[in-house]
């Protein structure tokens, strides 16, 4: 009951441009615009990347609310930079607190920093957002597969992805199932000292492990007797394909982070 | 009454997108010394109502009040609560740990406190009640025993801290024929001998007739049904509304029913014998065919 509603990654399952596009395009698109947000040096560059990222979040027909839930985790990071930023840039002090001197080109340095965080956050979160963790690994061995040639293990990496993804939750529950199973039997998880709670830990780990090995060793086999023996010669359901919206798609981002470069240089 | 669950509902992930309601309204009273059956379809909520017997899930509506204690308490009390409701949860060897069975055994008791001379006793005393040989397994590793045997130590594991209500979640899913049956004779035996109240949740028929006197039926989280095993096993029409397929036995009497023999619904080949012996075959005049 409990494992069933634990979502793996921010996946939200939604039909829109963004989705459809091949998870290759968008890894890309993360990619490149991750270079881009650290080359760039002006508040002009910056206003257009994020207007793109906002077209970007309206055509996935997201709602802003979950683009901002993933920066939630980022709060205390962000203030953190902001503050070192401001009190402590020696700069000139544009008011005095004590010992603490609040400077105005620490206050505009961290806002920039700041708002290179918040744009990092929201590109990679269109990417979470919109491509599910199967089509992310397949877009990840397609993009790797090249390197195939020097004997990169591209395929099998992506299979440990998959595999690893797919398990989570069914483990999750698993525990769950072994914690409550334990306190029945008079465990408390709750309560205690540091030590106590460690030892408390042996009753559910070591039933886990059991489990996992016994999942991993049926899951081996099952895989077997299907004849699985890797990437080679294997063809797949969905094939990745570029189409002409991805052409369109890493086309338009490119030129907006090419013009946001060179609006950087310029007014630099 | 020794477990009062009154007007319980209960949500799963409430106030979220995923919300799942398991029960609503549930009420039912389990007296000492009683064998009840909870029976219902996949989902009903049975795993969900079975938790709240021991504390492990607490109402969000209603109550559970266990000899005269809310599970809504914390603390030690609430560890007495658990040892007065021993709950045996699906496929219990899952959640075995120990290098040894002793140590399997005896960790619920020690966690109640319990030690030295008594805990051996009472390892001792679980692992007989359900058919282990304690001088010979006591210091094998728990994993190098057989399904059947594995299961029984889970089950010892929760005997040994004495409780009063045995509560048991599909206690012989995945046991081959021989193991399932010396498991439901143990089991009547530790109701017989020492009293143990028993709760059983399945929706296996037959096991249901071995072990209950009485029936509890969920649908969608209400009971629909709250009755003696006999009753709820004379109505093919209400077993299949709620999703019970009846037993070969039953089965074979709801046949000579249908052919207007005033069949009672048995619980055992034998009792189904016997009726159709005093019902059936008294009707009707001496076999003329030579067999």
């Amino acid at each position: 009951m409990f494992g069933k509603s634990v979502v793996i990654g921010q996946y939200v399952p939604l039909d829109s441009a963004m989705h459809r596009l091949d998870p290759r395009s968008k890894i890309f698109f993360v990619a490149l615009g991750i270079v881009t947000l650290f080359l760039v040096q002006s508040w002009l560059s910056f206003a257009l990347l994020g207007g793109f990222f906002v077209l970007l979040v309206l055509l996935a027909h997201l709602p802003f609310q979950y683009v901002l839930k993933s920066l939630r985790p980022l709060w205390v990071l962000l203030a953190l930079t902001l503050c070192l930023h401001v009190f402590f840039t020696p700069d000139d002090a544009l008011v005095l607190f004590g010992f603490l001197r609040v400077s105005l080109g620490g206050l505009f340095k961290g806002l920039f920093i700041v708002a290179r965080l918040v744009l990092l956050v929201v590109a990679t979160t269109l990417l979470t957002l919109t491509t599910s963790p199967i089509e992310l690994t397949d877009g990840i061995e397609g993009l790797l597969s090249p390197l195939k040639r020097w004997g990169f293990p591209a395929h099998e990496l992506a299979m440990m992805m998959t595999i690893a993804l797919r398990f989570i939750p069914t483990l999750l529950e698993e525990a769950y199932r072994i914690m409550k199973a334990q306190m029945a039997r008079g465990i408390d998880f709750e309560s205690g000292g540091f030590m106590k709670r460690i030892r408390g830990l042996i009753p559910l780990l070591v039933p886990l492990f059991v489990s996992a090995f016994r999942r991993a060793e049926d899951l081996a086999v099952a895989m077997e007797s299907r004849c699985y023996r890797g990437g080679i010669g294997r063809t797949r359901l969905r094939m990745l394909r570029f189409e002409r919206r991805d052409y369109a798609f890493l086309s338009l981002s490119l030129l907006v982070f090419v013009l946001s470069l060179s609006l950087s240089w310029l007014t630099w | 009454m020794f477990i009062l669950v009154e007007n319980v509902s209960f949500t799963y992930l409430a106030n979220t997108p995923f919300a799942v309601q398991a029960l609503r309204g549930v009420s039912l009273t389990i007296s000492r010394g009683e064998s009840v059956a909870i029976l219902g379809r996949t989902g009903c909520g049975k795993s969900t109502l079975v938790q709240h017997l021991n504390g492990l899930l607490m109402p969000q509506e209603g109550r559970v009040v266990v000899d005269g204690v809310d599970t809504r308490v914390r603390g030690a009390a609430l560890k007495g609560i658990r040892q007065k409701v021993g709950l045996v949860f699906q496929y219990p060897e899952d959640q075995m740990f120990e290098e040894t069975v002793f140590r399997e055994v005896a960790f619920a008791p020690r966690n109640m406190g319990v030690e030295g001379e008594e805990l051996e006793a009472r390892v001792r005393w679980a692992m007989e009640a359900v058919g282990l040989n304690y001088e010979a397994l006591k210091d094998k590793s728990p994993f190098e025993l057989s399904g059947g045997q594995m299961r029984r130590v889970a089950i010892a594991s929760i005997l040994s801290m004495k409780p009063e209500v045995l509560v048991l979640d599909e206690p012989t899913a995945g046991l081959d024929p021989q193991g399932r049956t010396a498991l439901l004779e143990r089991l009547q035996d530790l109701r017989r001998q020492w009293g143990l109240t028993v709760v059983l949740v399945s929706h296996n028929v037959e096991d249901v007739a071995r072990i209950a006197e009485r029936v509890v039926v969920l649908e969608r989280g209400r009971v629909v049904f709250d009755g003696p095993v006999r009753e709820f096993f004379a109505c093919e029409h209400r077993m299949r509304q709620y999703g019970i397929i009846p037993s070969p036995l039953l089965q074979a009497a709801f046949l000579l029913r249908a052919r207007g023999f005033e069949v009672d619904p048995p619980l055992t080949p034998l009792e189904l014998y016997r009726e159709i012996e005093e019902k059936v075959l008294a009707r009707r005049k001496p076999c003329s065919v030579k067999v």
